[in-house]
């Protein structure tokens, strides 16, 4: 086979597998703009109308209170970024700089931590959130997740290579140890800080299993949860265009924003899978970490 | 070394402690104690709103091993790794390599493969929903004009699971191919050169000799974290089947859910995340293991 | 702060296996530039780590302006006068000139609420900020980095890298000035310039100072003493002057005498006298008869002079010149010695040279005044380690 040809049949099985990535996405697009019989008829392009689509988002917006999930969700996932952030940072920096006794107890146990996925300790969490009166809350959203591992690897390898020199200038002209880690190393690791609160957000952003456990109120509804529960009811019955014009609201800004910073988002989940060369003890640590799971 | 500690090293090993501090509480009071939790309360008939309960032993183990839901849920489980595991790692190391081969339209498809990976599964099941559809939906559209019979994808007992595993798949696949097209850019193109003066001109003996080798710790990688992930799948099976019909799509995730928040059986919903768990800690093993021996190799 | 004394008692620090310091003692005065002179690996950045308080010893004590320095648990590394200037020089990478400078000031004159960024509306924390601007700004005129300050260290060049971190620890004025090779990323007319400066700073501004470097001419231009380094201790301390005319032994008269140093196995046979390879040869330094040792001269501490083929001239050591290299005014004969068998350096004015063609039999004579006898010790352990020693 010529190299022409041979290009020529990988761009078609590109551009096939790349149409069923995206059709889902697509055909939401086009039903959210399309009339109800558009639909309806099997056609595989649906003929978009102005009307309809104004129809179908004023449909969903007024049924479901669209605007209020997304502000849940923004407000969630900032808080849970900032948590981790700020629990993930000096105890990255600890690991990486600081000689303290248990430092391999600490360790251990972040790693143990780290492979415990939510679903397990989830009972017990929401027996205590049911007591302390949490449930249906942001607090009883956002608490579980303020423990990263995968942050606090994250950091550590960033850390690591920071120069031990500027650390000792540092103490000298008066730092300490938490402004250090606050004025020098989170600064200088921005890089993995962005890339860490873009992987963060989508993961959280997109959960449904926690918000269904301890949310029922629809004002706490974070985008996921409202649109299934604006599928489950009545409201969407039938109504297949205002149905995927919701989808399209909650999905488009992520898919958007993070579709112009893959490179970041593809660093922050892939720095367990192929860590940079610079620091091969803690990438190899974090290699062996089942990492991406949003804790 | 056995000096004894100079101040300067006590203020950093209390700055150490201090600085670690939120992080353990965190850590101790939100994953390692609830999960220990768990596991006293599979042991236990606590209720809701109890003050007290009383300890049974590994009855509540009994009980899931009993039941048919249970056992049923296992088996769709495995139905649906076994499905999800090769169906999304196959292709996307395939395409992954095919990408990494384009010199023109890399980006366009790497956006595509992107899209999966960030889109809402919630959304995205949805709109799969509807593609599926029995009547209108697009891929019935398109088997009926090929001359096959309509199906019923996701009200079949029969065929429901396999709708959720290629859901699942086309999900897996997008996050896949991203892993692997940033495994493949790590790979020193020096090695290919070196590679083609030894003779190993074809695609395949390239990919035997360099690619495979090179991508082997990324591979391992994707095995588990997809092998996680799938066993780990709940959002599409709550959403669209509710676990229906008849019980055929219902997975562990789900069973477990439904056990823990929907009918409040503590005991038996705390079984399964004990089961859960050590599945999850079972594969952590393996590849703690196989990603040491990878390294000394 | 008024400038400290030091007082280093025995202190000895040791790193795994390798002993880092040995039971090593020094007295800095107050106002004084000290160089710790030393080859790499001796111990010197250690040492100055120990006097800012970054590392502490395993035993022994260092006293800073007279008061016990074992104190840093009570007083954070800060609030001690002591400003280091490192080799990498350590400025803070997302901090611009102008706040690397400040850095020392803000974090020491400044709490946590004063340094957040709306509490400059606040009059007394305005004070406060104009107080330490100003300093700021005339630490930037002395070093004349006045108009990088804006800049941050990755836009900044080696040179003006180097004088922000002058400037980061000068700003505050320290009791206590420690520098390790602070010159030693620098081109070398950049590194003759700031060595200048920074020798008029200090007589200017009169901070105990503390210089590492292994650059003996480096240490010889700006000290006002030179501490000589080997092996985790002291060998010697004196001035300049008193270095170069007396070292105290072997290693030390070889590493101020870089790039060459001739050594020649000698027995003393008489006060004042010494017998080279079958030849005697007066030397002032030379005491008590039957002594071994090495017989130590620098090039220009020689002269050549010219011998018949086949004789030799009394009180001189034959040879045949092997090669001649240009030093600019000078050049440096190459003299092979007839006994012992070994090669002398020997400076010659450059107009000689036609006469000193390789092959040419020639006398070397020994100044008697200039040379030195360094007597064997029972366990010489020459840090250069070359081969004389111990074929004496």
């Amino acid at each position: 086979m010529s190299e022409r040809l041979r290009s020529i049949a990988a761009n078609a099985v590109l551009a096939g597998a790349s149409l069923i990535m995206v059709l889902p996405f697509l055909w939401m697009a086009m039903a959210s703009m399309a009339p109800q019989g558009e639909i309806f008829s099997g056609a595989i392009f649906l003929k978009p109308s102005l009307q309809a689509a104004w129809g179908n988002y004023a449909f969903a917006f007024s049924r479901a209170p669209l605007l209020r999930y997304m502000a849940n969700g923004v407000i969630v996932c900032v808080a849970i970024i900032v948590c981790q952030v700020a629990i993930a940072a000096p105890a990255g920096y600890a690991l990486a700089k600081l000689p303290f006794r248990g430092r391999p107890v600490v360790f251990a146990a972040i790693v143990l931590g780290l492979m415990i996925p939510i679903q397990v300790p989830a009972i017990p969490l929401y027996i205590g959130l049911a007591y302390a009166g949490l449930l249906d809350t942001y607090t009883g959203l956002v608490l579980p997740f303020i423990i990263s591992g995968f942050a606090i690897f994250l950091f550590r390898q960033f850390f690591t290579s920071f120069p031990d020199d500027v650390i000792d200038a540092a103490r000298l002209d008066g730092f300490s140890e938490l402004s250090i880690v606050r004025r020098l190393m989170l600064p200088a690791a921005w890089p993995a800080v962005a890339a860490f609160a873009v992987f963060s957000f989508v993961a959280n952003w997109n959960d449904l299993y926690w918000p269904l456990v301890v949310i029922t109120r629809p004002e706490m509804m974070t985008p996921p949860l409202g649109l299934a529960a604006f599928r489950a009811s009545g409201d969407s019955a039938g109504n297949v265009g205002a149905l995927m014009a919701g989808g399209i609201v909650i999905t488009l800004p992520l898919v958007i924003v993070f579709s112009t910073i893959q490179k970041q988002f593809i660093r922050g989940m892939a720095a367990p899978a192929a860590p940079a060369p610079a620091a091969p003890a803690p990438a190899s640590q974090a290699s062996a970490s089942p990492a991406p799971s949003s804790r | 070394m056995t000096t004894p500690a100079s101040p300067r090293l006590k203020a950093q090993r209390r700055a150490g402690l201090l600085l670690t501090a939120p992080a353990i509480v965190a850590l101790v009071l939100l994953v390692l104690l609830p999960s220990s939790a768990v596991i006293i309360l599979s042991l236990t008939d606590y209720q809701l709103g109890n003050t007290q309960a009383a300890f049974v032993g590994f009855a509540n183990y009994r009980t899931i091993a009993a039941d048919p839901d249970f056992r049923h849920s296992v088996r769709n489980t495995l139905v649906f790794v076994g499905l999800v595991v090769p169906g999304s790692i196959i292709p996307g190391l395939l395409f992954a390599l095919l990408i990494e081969g384009r010199t023109r339209f890399k980006s366009v498809y790497r956006t595509a493969f992107f899209l999966p990976v960030t889109a809402t599964l919630v959304a995205m099941s949805t709109a799969w929903e509807v593609l599926l559809h029995p009547t209108f939906g697009l891929v019935n559209t398109l088997l009926f004009a090929a001359g096959a019979d309509k199906l019923r994808f996701l009200s079949n007992p029969g065929i429901a699971l396999y709708a959720i595993a290629g859901i699942g798949i086309w999900k897996q696949i997008g996050f896949n191919v991203v892993l692997f097209l940033a495994g493949l850019s790590t790979i020193p193109r020096e090695l290919y050169e070196a590679a083609s003066l030894d003779g190993a001109e074809g695609g395949w003996r390239r990919y035997l000799l360099v690619t495979g080798p090179a991508l082997a710790p990324v591979m391992l990688f994707v095995t588990i974290i997809t092998t996680i992930r799938a066993f780990s799948e709940f959002d599409t099976v709550a959403v669209l089947t509710d676990g229906g019909p008849v019980h055929s799509t219902s997975v562990v995730l789900f069973v477990l859910y439904e056990e823990a928040f929907r009918y409040l059986k503590i005991g038996t919903g705390s079984a399964i995340a004990v089961m859960f768990l050590m599945f999850i800690a079972l594969l952590s093993l393996v590849q703690t293991r196989l990603a040491g021996r990878a390294r000394h190799v | 702060m008024p400038p400290s004394s030091i007082e280093i008692d025995a202190i000895s620090k040791r790193f795994g296996r390798h002993q880092a310091l040995n039971a090593m003692s020094l007295a800095v005065r107050a106002g004084e530039f000290m160089s710790i002179l030393g080859p790499s690996g001796c111990g010197k950045s250690t040492l100055l780590r120990l006097i800012a308080g970054l590392d502490d010893p395993d035993s022994g004590e260092i006293r800073v302006a007279g008061q016990p320095g074992k104190r840093p648990g009570k007083r954070r590394l800060g609030d001690r006068g002591v400003a280091f200037v490192f080799q990498t020089y350590a400025l803070y990478p997302n901090l611009s000139g102008y706040d690397n400078i400040a850095a020392p000031l803000v974090m020491r004159e400044l709490n946590g609420f004063e340094r957040l960024p709306g509490a400059r509306l606040l009059p007394a924390v305005a004070r406060k900020r104009r107080s330490i601007d100003s300093r700021v700004r005339a630490i930037a005129e002395l070093l004349q980095v006045a108009p990088w300050l804006t800049r941050k260290p990755g836009q900044l060049s080696g040179g003006q890298r180097q004088r922000i971190a002058l400037g980061r620890a000068l700003v505050r004025e320290p009791s206590l000035f420690l520098l390790d090779e602070p010159f030693a990323n620098l081109d070398a007319a950049l590194r003759h310039q700031t060595r200048a400066e920074l020798t008029a700073l200090q007589k200017r501004l009169g901070t105990t100072t503390l210089f590492v470097t292994h650059d003996q001419s480096e240490a010889m231009a700006m000290s006002d003493r030179v501490a000589v380094m080997f092996e985790g201790a002291i060998r010697q301390v004196a001035t300049p002057d008193e270095l170069y005319r007396n070292p105290v032994d072997l290693d030390v008269a070889r590493f101020l005498s870089q790039p060459h140093l001739n050594c020649l196995p000698a027995k003393v046979i008489l006060d004042g006298h010494v017998l080279i390879g079958g030849e005697h040869v007066a030397l002032a330094d030379a005491r008590q008869p039957g002594t071994e040792g090495i017989v130590g001269f620098r090039p220009e501490h020689a002269t050549l002079r010219p011998r018949p083929a086949s004789a030799t001239v009394p009180g001189t050591l034959p040879g045949v010149v092997e090669r001649i290299e240009h030093a600019g005014a000078d050049v440096f004969v190459f003299v092979r010695l007839l006994a012992p068998d070994t090669t002398c350096t020997i400076r010659a004015a450059s107009h000689e040279m036609s006469r000193w063609a390789p092959g040419t039999p020639c006398a070397v004579a020994l100044d008697a005044a200039s040379g030195w006898f360094f007597p064997r010790r029972p366990m010489q352990t020459a840090a250069l380690g070359r081969t004389e020693v111990a074929a004496a």
